[in-house]
């Protein structure tokens, strides 16, 4: 089941050309449009925002049931209420527009889906509303551990019918003193190990989705700021969204303007979409 | 593809409203507040208000400046040990030079800031949108996702919008995509990507003919044009090998003299010293280790380079880049302007069919429908508009007649299109009515359906053989790096009704011949790029033309040798978008040396796998959207005459003539001063170990201390100063481009370097000056174990003539390190003023510390006998001597045999 967290505002509807396109490679064709009405937006703004989405979703052939629940207690726990249980169900939600105090995640209710145990959520900043949730090139940062690529999955295979590339990038970070005097050579040396995992993450990207042929490349960069080669790289090979795999390991008490994620989310060249796992 | 799913330049115009989120009568009052305060405005945004103060704190706390302050510390508690010797005054100049290196450092990191106000002169104040139905004019800013955007000729557009309705309307991307090339947009959907799509209107480009309306679907940082400004704010410089060596190298030094002092100072505290003698001990031993003067020089060093290189129109915008220069491995060049003098000239006209040139009424006929499908504008200083048009124009004027009355009948223009990459015009006049079309062979071949007949008589009809035999004739005149133009020309019966689309007038055309146009080679490019091959420095062709034309220029120019195979070193923009990072690096490893038809998008792509292969790259640019390009490679380039100003503001280097020889002079220069940094590193530090010497003697032995702290500052900030600038100007060597690029880890201060200054000159001068200075106290009646106070006239001759003697020493050494294996003199010393006037400030000051009174007291010296002078003057030739034996015997160990030493180039 395909779960979208809609919130009424003119992001959640760029985010929602995500979910209705997701919804669209789902092999249930069905999207469940989750809204906690809070009294923010008019009832009548909603009903034709709804309507509106619901044409949308016809139009691709994508069926939409819609839930709108007025707010009990915290937005968030009325969401998880609504949310079937499993982990068949996936959330799509949006980060800020706008960066807060806080930064774009940090205190929202998609920063709580995203730390949720049991849940697959992909939180997406909408930075080019033009793409109409249509990215087609895609950068998926790798951390090197084991649940990178499992978390990012589920998502890049209702992705797989309209990428025409996607760009794996690892960064290996050392420590700014270190990284301004390392040489060409202990460098490249370091690069080695990071090189052997990346190819073996794109054969098994190869392997799990139905890509087109020359449609994976692969990097590994080392700097001593990964979030800002995410970026640069991001712009290099034009790709339109970053899809970045959010450890569960490290999710809570990081979504602050220190943390990579806020880094990548403030200054992306492109959409972002921080996707989390279910273990 | 599912024509329901798509990016918004795929959907019909019709349903762009819905998708967005808005109606043809715009949007409510309540919607665009909502929106704006969800969104934010149509602003690109600032990075930290208080950025520039980090800035300033970084550059004020890195190691250099702290050096200095801690330099100057020294002097200031050396004042107040011993007041009145002037410490203070070097303490303050210690400050300042330190301050004008924090400053300089934050000038340069700060422009990367004004790179951002640059971009923002391209976006307008005030735009007009229909909101609720009615046509307003609001500020730029309060633009929103979903507004009805009114687009007239001369608007600059605020913001990504997608076009729902337009009339002829055409646009200059220049700022966004470099391409001059004014660019016809439609309302209609396309299968394009995003940023190629021609029914989007971009933020930061500007209307130049026709109208339109345009839903706003991005506005500020989210635009094309915003990502761009927040990339070109995000990419950092990279540390300049430069930064990481002169960084390395006073870490070295400082850790040794740091701790040595702690060494000397424990053990001063362990033979029972007072604290107050051992902090001087330890003082003085930090001061006589550390270069103080390295830094100022180094600093002024690179700043005379940069105005020697800006005198061959190379203006070096960072100090670090000047020596950067030197350092490159690749040079990715542009064609036009760069290796040409973009200047077009139609050098060929020739009938397509049979390759023969056109003469007679079958030439002057082509130049008539070529310049109805040129579009030029009169002026006082003659026609001006597309070259390649205006080019068209003055050959029909020089050879036919006047072109006014066909230009003032061609009624309509179709401007050329980069997509379909061709032109067109209508002729309506009274002897004729005639649609003419001029472009790249490959974009009219679909269209043609016959060939007219050069010698009157009527067309043909376009066989597929013939059709063959133009192509070839297009392949040898691209060949010969010629771009070429196909025309052709439909007659009309009437004219065509006003607004009749170009698609339509494009049928059933008449092929005419073709054009061969060419951009001269810069005369001077061939020498440079040979220099740069002898060099070993590889030059690479990045440019957008056809890779016929792109090959052949590289060949004139000597990119590619004559033996090279066609195509073998040659790949295009397609062929790269296709390839893996790995794979690019491995085509460039085989020798890929021309890059046709890219983008400057791709040209990221070519510097980071060039930069992963180790190598320090040189990357020329003009657009906007070449800024992350320049701030990624290791020297960006851009051009002074036609590039952009935030081309500009991205790169460290601007070519003031666009000229590739200039590059090539920049080289040279970077070269000259990276040798000349590490002539004046081994000259400087030679003089730490006469100056450290006496401290450990001292120290150890119950006998006078030979040198104060002010005498040695002297040295480090006083005379030495000059020689070292000196040295730094040398002019370049004549094998300065015979030789291969230096390594990429090659040290500024290695241990040759170290061991010949510390080991061999340092205690060379060591044992001289220290000889000199007992000579002195023994004829002063003075024996060991004596104690002597530093006011002690007899002490004051004794350090005078120690001090004089390092200074004379210093010219032996001054002159040695001119020429790595000859004399130093055969290069002719009053070659380099500087040298010059270097000699005669030691000898003053060697003279002065002993006879002059005022030095005296500033220095703590006294006088000595004229004939020990003398004896502190021998010790020129013993140092100049002695280090030209050892250079003999090192090219006899590495040659064995006696070779010629290199010479200053003419």
């Amino acid at each position: 089941m395909l779960c979208f967290a809609y919130d009424g505002s003119i992001n959640g509807d760029w985010v929602s050309h995500y979910a209705i396109h997701l919804a669209a490679h789902h092999g249930s064709r069905t999207l469940r449009l989750i809204h906690i009405s809070d009294g923010t937006l008019a009832p009548g703004d909603l009903r034709e925002r709804i309507a509106h989405l619901r044409e949308r979703c016809a139009g691709q052939g994508v069926v939409l049931q819609d839930e709108v629940r007025p707010r009990r207690g915290e937005v968030y726990t009325d969401l998880l209420a609504l949310l079937p249980p499993g982990d068949e169900t996936l959330v799509i939600c949006g980060a800020r527009a706008r960066a807060s105090n806080l930064g774009f995640l940090a205190g929202t209710v998609s920063e709580r889906l995203l730390e949720a145990r049991g849940i697959r959520t992909m939180a997406v900043r909408v930075m080019n509303p033009g793409l109409l949730g249509v990215p087609r090139r895609f950068l998926l940062p790798l951390a090197g551990t084991p649940e990178g690529l499992a978390t990012s999955l589920p998502f890049l295979r209702l992705f797989a019918p309209e990428i025409e590339t996607i760009h794996i990038l690892m960064v290996k970070e050392v420590r700014r003193a270190r990284f301004r005097h390392l040489t060409a050579a202990k460098g490249l040396a370091l690069l080695e190990p990071a090189r052997a995992y990346l190819h073996s993450v794109e054969q098994e990207l190869r392997a799990r989705l139905p890509l087109p042929a020359g449609a994976v490349d692969d990097t590994v960069v080392l700097s001593d700021d990964a979030p800002k080669e995410i970026l640069i790289v991001a712009n290099r090979i034009r790709s339109r969204l970053i899809l970045l795999g959010a450890s569960q390991r490290n999710l809570p008490d990081k979504f602050f303007f220190g943390n990579p994620i806020e880094q990548v989310l403030r200054n992306a060249p492109c959409d972002v979409a921080i996707v989390s796992g279910a273990a | 593809m599912n024509a329901n799913a798509g990016q918004i330049q795929n959907v019909q115009p019709e349903r762009v409203f819905a998708l967005l989120h808005t109606r043809p009568e715009g949007l409510r009052a309540a919607e665009v507040a909502a929106r704006l305060a969800e969104i934010g405005p149509n602003a690109l945004a600032t990075r930290a208000r208080h950025r520039w103060l980090a800035i300033l704190v970084r550059q004020c706390i890195n190691f250099f400046s702290l050096l200095l302050d801690l330099s100057a510390a020294i002097c200031f508690v050396a004042e107040a040990m011993q007041p009145g010797e002037g410490m203070a005054m070097l303490g303050w100049a210690l400050l300042g030079v330190s301050v004008l290196n924090a400053v300089f450092g934050f000038l340069q990191e700060y422009r990367a800031e004004r790179a951002m106000e640059a971009l923002r002169r391209f976006l307008p104040q005030r735009v007009t949108v229909r909101r609720e139905g009615r046509d307003q004019e609001v500020l730029a800013e309060a633009l929103v996702p979903g507004d009805l955007l009114l687009l007239a000729e001369g608007n600059r557009i605020p913001a990504d919008a997608r076009l729902v309705a337009c009339t002829e309307m055409v646009v200059n991307n220049a700022p966004l995509t470099g391409e001059a090339k004014p660019q016809p947009l439609t309302a209609n959907a396309v299968q394009t990507g995003l940023t190629e799509s021609l029914n989007i209107a971009f933020a930061g480009c500007a209307v130049l003919k026709g109208n339109g309306e345009a839903v706003v679907f991005a506005t500020g940082d989210r635009t094309e044009f915003g990502t761009i400004a927040s990339l070109s704010q995000d990419i950092r410089r990279t540390v300049s090998p430069l930064e990481r060596e002169t960084n390395r190298m006073v870490r070295v030094l400082s850790a040794i003299a740091v701790c040595v002092g702690i060494l000397f100072f424990a053990y001063g505290v362990v033979i029972g010293n007072s604290l107050w003698m051992n902090l001087v001990w330890m003082l003085g031993i930090i001061v006589a280790f550390v270069p103080e003067g390295l830094l100022p020089t180094l600093t002024f060093s690179l700043a005379i380079g940069s105005l020697r290189m800006a005198r061959r129109n190379v203006l070096v915008k960072g100090l670090n880049a000047v020596e950067a220069m030197g350092a490159l491995h690749v040079i990715c060049t542009d064609k036009t302007g760069t290796l040409t003098l973009n200047r077009l000239a139609v050098t060929h006209l020739v009938d397509g069919l049979r390759g023969e040139p056109l003469a007679g009424t079958g030439r002057a006929g082509f130049l008539r429908l070529a310049v109805i499908a040129s579009e030029v504008r009169a002026g006082a200083a003659g026609f001006t508009g597309d070259p390649l048009d205006v080019a068209v124009v003055d050959l029909y004027a020089a050879e036919v007649g006047a072109p006014e009355p066909l230009l003032a009948n061609t009624r309509r223009h179709f401007a050329f299109d980069v997509r379909k990459r061709r032109e067109a015009g209508l002729y309506a006049g009274e002897d004729e009515i005639v649609f003419a079309l001029k472009g790249a062979w490959e974009s009219l071949r679909p269209l043609v359906a016959a060939l007219s007949d050069p010698g009157g008589g009527p067309p043909v009809g376009a066989e597929p053989e013939a059709l063959e035999r133009i192509e070839r004739n297009v392949a040898e005149l691209a060949s010969h790096g010629l771009r070429v133009i196909a025309l052709a020309h439909r007659p009309l019966a009437a004219p065509p009704e006003p607004g009749t689309p170009q698609e339509t007038l494009e049928q059933g055309l008449v092929f005419d011949g073709l054009m061969g146009i060419e951009d001269p080679l810069r005369p001077e490019v061939p020498a440079a790029v040979a220099a740069c091959r002898g060099a070993d420095i590889r030059v690479i062709l990045v440019t957008g033309d056809h890779p016929d034309t792109a090959e052949a220029v590289a060949r004139r120019a000597g990119i590619l040798g004559a033996e090279e195979a066609p195509g073998r070193h040659t790949m295009t923009g397609r062929e790269l978008e296709a390839l893996r990072e790995a794979e690019l690096i491995e085509r460039l490893r085989d020798g890929i040396l021309v890059f046709a038809r890219t983008t400057p998008e791709q040209k990221m792509k070519i510097v980071l796998a060039l930069k992963r292969m180790g190598l320090v790259v040189g990357m020329t640019g003009d657009g906007v959207n070449d800024a992350p390009a320049l701030k990624a490679a290791d020297v960006g380039i851009a051009m002074g005459l036609r590039g952009t100003d935030v081309a500009r503001e991205a790169a460290q280097v601007i070519l003031l003539d666009d000229n590739f020889a200039s590059i090539v002079n920049g080289v040279v220069e970077g070269r000259t001063i990276f040798r000349n940094l590490r002539k004046f590193t081994d000259y400087v530090l030679a003089h730490n170990v006469p100056e450290i010497v006496p401290y450990l003697v001292y120290l150890v032995f119950p006998v006078p201390l030979a040198i104060n702290i002010i005498q040695i500052l002297s040295i480090d900030l006083g005379t030495d100063i000059v020689p070292a600038i000196a040295l730094g100007q040398e002019p370049h060597e004549a094998d300065t481009m015979r030789r291969p690029p230096r390594e990429i880890e090659a040290r500024l201060l290695d241990w040759p370097v170290v061991a010949h200054s510390y080991l061999f000159l340092g205690l060379l001068e060591a044992a001289y000056s220290q000889a000199l200075f007992y000579f002195v106290l023994v004829l002063g009646g003075w024996s060991y174990g004596d104690p002597l106070g530093p006011t002690d006239p007899l002490n004051r001759s004794g350090m005078g003539i120690a001090l004089s003697s390092i200074m004379l020493m210093q010219i032996g050494n001054l002159v040695g390190r001119r020429s790595q294996y000859g004399t130093g003199i055969d290069l002719g010393l009053i070659r380099n003023r500087l040298i010059v006037l270097g000699v005669a400030l030691e000898v003053f000051f060697s003279w002065a510390v002993l006879y002059l009174p005022s030095a005296h007291r500033v220095l703590g010296t006294g006088p000595v006998d004229p004939s020990i002078y003398a004896l502190a003057w021998l010790g020129i030739p013993y140092i100049f001597g002695l280090d030209y034996l050892r250079k003999r015997v090192l090219l006899w160990h590495r040659t064995g045999r006696v070779v010629p030493v290199v010479q200053a180039a003419p």
